[in-house]
């Protein structure tokens, strides 16, 4: 990595550290120290320039007090579903419902953070060392859970504050969960969180997470490890990111695991996205599926990064990348790098792009049907998106993100 | 005798440990000191006599490169390069250009004849074959022979080493030279542009097309001695041009360092055609010496309607650094770009092509063939750029890999970044290794392993061969056969 010269965002970080943190922490932020903060001179982040966009940081996310917790609590709403709510990254009991009371799940707060050994990144580094108080929910092995789990992610603070959310979730040897996670912490502020994942051997989870108002500069890192046979299935929806990167760094451990990961963005206004994903086959016979789509409009610039690895051990991987992009203005931008990586000669794996703007033709025959104009760019732009769904078995989830997808639609004004 | 057997033995006579073009020539050379600094560059530039201008865009070049850093970015993995433990001039004895292939040193013409160019031959061949090819015989650096000029000059094609284009046409040289690289653009193509030796200079008048296919060797041959060609060529308003670049070198045991140049200009209607085959030394069965390659090879379309296309078969070399792309400035101009890549032993192949749409209607098409074998290490790394003002720009890219053994890699990184809504790009790519049902068919049918295992990577590569000219589609085939056949089975 290229030595920088620390801009004004490294120093502001450097008075965040808490003068109670842990030797690990204080290790991880030696870390992110020593690196920095990503500039474009960096290859993964040639794209998304964060150091242009974070000038300032804002103070410390404190644990939720009262007056937070009632902000937060006024955002909530009703819902018929399981909730665990995150007050600026923080675990809010008060705010959640007791999960626990589902045989075989259990949760916790989790003040020690040193639970993973994580990928080497600046920004996983910062996490482990700023976070504190978030959970980890376990799925107790065999167990079946039906119920759809939601994980909220909101805000209480009054005032732009950075946070650094991280949360856990383990599934034992044949655990099978949905899992809904909704990030609705506003636009105000940093944002620096962490979701790991563990799926024991045979374990299936079904996650979905719908970005709805990300920070003015928001970094979410997604790290899974799927042991043999555990199936993972994750799609992600964003919208009205004005600053994301979106980071996964999953491996497949196990002999046989499948990953399918999706994602669709639907960007306007001045928006960035940023999905950035290493997904390591690490044993043989492993499957992967990753689908990605960009819906573009106004100057929203789409950034796709992938990288399939295949060391020489990962024998009969099955790995297949796409990456769809739909420019709707000319000032929209995608950009798109789908890495293969492979050391092992008896494998199938491939990788597609395609950028294009709607088809003239399916228009047309829309309109010949008496659809008008924008009603039939918006069936069009739906269908396009929410193709990346069906890689999720639970019928509920994928209709969740469905409802949400056209929301998104309904409110933008996309043409 | 038994193909099997008979694939060992060719192997055995070609392969690493007794490369055919393994061999070293005494010629006495003229050197410059080794190392490099301005007085070499000076050196150089007043050796070949060459205008004020020149020499100052060599020195501004050399003392922009002294503030440069060696790029790092690309998957390849190499000793750092002492520049100072180089000599940077060394010209063949004797460069007052001989008029006849009997003037020309006898020892080297054997080393063209153990190359298999087919030079001596060439008098009779512009007579008796239809199809006649101009070879500049690129010999360490200087070209020592030019043939067929006389017959090139009657349809006013100029083609001729640069340092006498410099001499001859100074003003063309002028206004190219740098325009489509300039100095500045990376570390080696500055390195290169700073002390640049010789190389190939062509200017096909409007409305001409080049009577034959023209063609140049390059060869490097003094020991220690990086080879820093420069070639340039122009095809004015609706001409055409078809180069052929060929490249052989013989056994080192050190490192040896290319920083080429090339540079095409298209102008309106123009098309040129660049093909490459290029198999220099490999290095060893250890992985121990080889020829660093670094090239910088861009075209520029600049007028409206031309069309560059890149074909290049590359199998030799120790590490590969090499990106021909095109400029798609003018409207409804096109670039293409064709390439096997084939890496066997401790090779490092880390190329592939950049598209940059900037006119309107304008379109690509790359395919990419990588071949992985033994231990090496081959990337394919390729962008596709559409301008925010580049109206319907398409582009299809395909790169498919095979990998044939355990301990080798094959990489891809495509770069797709479209600015503009009316652009079109489409790219895929796959890994895997020959597919064991194709394997089976050919067997059924009587075929042995490598018999079958060859025709399916013949098959799996003909889409880039087929764009090469004949004459260099026999020698391609027959690199391949020899690149490959020690690896499979």
């Amino acid at each position: 990595m290229i030595a920088l010269a620390p801009s004004k965002a490294d120093e502001a970080f450097a008075t965040l550290l808490p003068a109670d943190a842990s030797p690990s922490e204080r290790a991880s932020f030696a870390q992110f120290r020593q690196a920095g903060l990503p500039s474009r001179r960096v290859e993964s982040w040639h794209y998304s320039d964060l150091r242009a966009r974070l000038r300032t940081v804002p103070p410390l996310a404190a644990a939720p007090d009262d007056a937070s917790l009632s902000v937060a609590r006024g955002k909530l709403g009703a819902s018929a579903r399981l909730r665990i709510v995150t007050v600026d990254g923080f675990y809010a009991p008060d705010l959640s419902d007791d999960v626990s009371k589902i045989a075989g799940v259990a949760i916790a707060s989790a003040r020690e953070t040193d639970f993973l050994g994580a990928a080497a990144d600046p920004l996983l580094d910062l996490n482990a060392a700023l976070s504190r108080g978030g959970f980890v929910l376990d799925i107790a092995a065999g167990a079946r859970i039906d119920p759809v789990i939601e994980i909220v992610a909101l805000t209480g603070a009054q005032t732009d504050r950075s946070r650094f959310g991280r949360n856990l979730i383990r599934l034992g040897a044949k655990a099978r969960a949905q899992i809904v996670e909704t990030r609705d912490e506003g636009f105000a502020g940093f944002g620096d969180s962490a979701l790991f994942i563990e799926l024991g051997e045979d374990a299936q989870l079904d996650h979905a997470c719908r970005c709805r108002e990300t920070a003015g500069v928001e970094l979410q890192s997604f790290t899974a490890t799927l042991a043999a046979r555990a199936k993972l299935r994750s799609v992600a929806l964003l919208a009205q990111t004005p600053f994301l990167r979106r980071q996964y760094f999953v491996s497949l451990a196990g002999e046989g695991a499948q990953l399918h990961l999706g994602g669709a963005a639907v960007l306007g206004r001045n928006d960035h996205a940023d999905v950035t994903l290493v997904v390591r086959h690490d044993a043989p016979h492993g499957l992967s599926r990753e689908t990605f789509k960009y819906v573009l409009a106004d100057h929203a610039n789409g950034v796709f990064q992938g990288k399939i690895t295949v060391p020489p051990h990962a024998q009969k991987t099955d790995g297949k990348m796409m990456c769809r992009g739909l420019l709707l203005s000319d000032e929209a931008a995608l950009s798109a790098k789908p890495e293969l990586e492979i050391f092992a000669d008896d494998v199938a794996c491939g990788h597609g792009a395609a950028v294009t703007k709607l088809d003239a033709q399916n228009l047309f025959y829309l309109e010949t049907r008496g659809i008008p104009t924008i009603e039939a760019e918006k069936i069009l732009i739906d269908a396009f998106a929410a193709d990346v769904f069906d890689a999720l078995e639970s019928e509920v989830l994928r209709d969740l993100l469905r409802v949400d997808l056209s929301e998104i639609l309904g409110e933008e004004t996309l043409v | 005798m038994a193909a099997v057997q008979q694939t060992v033995d060719t192997v055995k006579t070609l392969d690493v440990d007794a490369y055919k073009y393994g061999f070293s020539t005494q010629i006495e050379s003229d050197k410059a000191p080794r190392g490099l600094n301005e007085d070499i560059v000076r050196f150089i530039s007043a050796r070949k006599n060459e205008p004020d201008w020149l020499t100052q865009w060599r020195l501004d070049a050399f003392r922009r490169w002294l503030t440069m850093e060696e790029p790092r970015w690309a998957r390849v993995d190499y000793p750092k390069i002492d520049y100072q433990d180089l000599y940077y001039y060394s010209a063949p004895k004797g460069t007052a250009g001989p008029r006849t292939l009997a003037d020309v040193d006898p020892e080297l013409l054997r080393v063209y004849a153990k190359l298999g160019i087919p030079l001596s031959e060439q008098e009779a061949l512009a007579g008796v074959q239809e199809r006649r090819v101009a070879v500049d015989a690129v010999f360490d650096s200087v070209s020592v022979v030019t043939t067929f000029k006389e017959e090139l000059a009657k349809a006013g094609v100029i083609f001729c080493p640069i340092s006498e284009a410099v001499q001859t046409h100074p003003e063309l040289v002028k206004k190219y030279l740098g325009s489509v690289v300039p100095a500045t653009d990376n570390y080696f193509a500055t390195l290169n542009a700073a002390v640049f030796s010789d190389g190939s200079f062509v200017y096909i008048p409007p409305g001409v097309r080049c009577p034959m296919e023209l063609s140049t060797y390059f060869r490097i041959n003094e020991q220690n001695t990086g080879q820093f060609e420069r070639t340039l060529i122009i095809a004015d308003a609706g001409s055409y041009v078809s180069y052929l670049e060929g490249c052989t070198a013989p056994k080192r045991d050190e490192n040896q360092l290319h920083a080429a140049v090339v540079e095409l200009i298209a102008h309106d209607d123009a098309e040129i055609k660049y093909s490459t085959v290029q198999n220099w030394y490999p290095g060893d069965s250890e992985g121990k010496g080889g020829i660093y390659n670094f090239v910088t090879k861009r075209g520029d379309c600049r007028g409206i309607r031309s069309k560059i296309s890149w074909t290049q078969v590359e199998t030799g070399s120790a590490i590969t650094w090499k990106y021909p792309s095109c400029i798609l400035r003018g409207d409804f101009s096109r670039g293409e770009f064709y390439s096997i890549a084939i890496s066997n032993g401790y090779q490092q192949v880390d190329s592939g092509t950049k598209m940059l749409h900037l006119g309107n209607d304008t379109s690509s098409r790359v395919i990419s063939k990588g071949i992985s074998a033994g231990h090496s290490q081959n990337t394919y790394r390729g962008q596709v750029f559409a301008h925010r003002k580049a109206l319907r720009a398409r582009n299809f890219t395909n790169c498919d890999s095979l990998l044939i053994g355990n301990q080798c890699g094959a990489h891809t990184v495509p770069y797709i970044e479209a600015k503009n809504s009316t652009a079109q790009f489409e790219h895929e790519a796959t890994t895997s290794k020959i597919s064991d049902d194709q394997l089976f068919y050919c067997m059924q049918r009587g075929l042995e392993a490598e018999e079958a295992t060859a025709l399916i990577v013949n098959g799996f590569v003909r889409d880039v061969l087929q764009q090469l000219p004949m004459e260099f589609a026999v020698e391609a085939q027959k690199l391949i056969a020899i690149s490959l056949e020690g690896s499979v089975g």
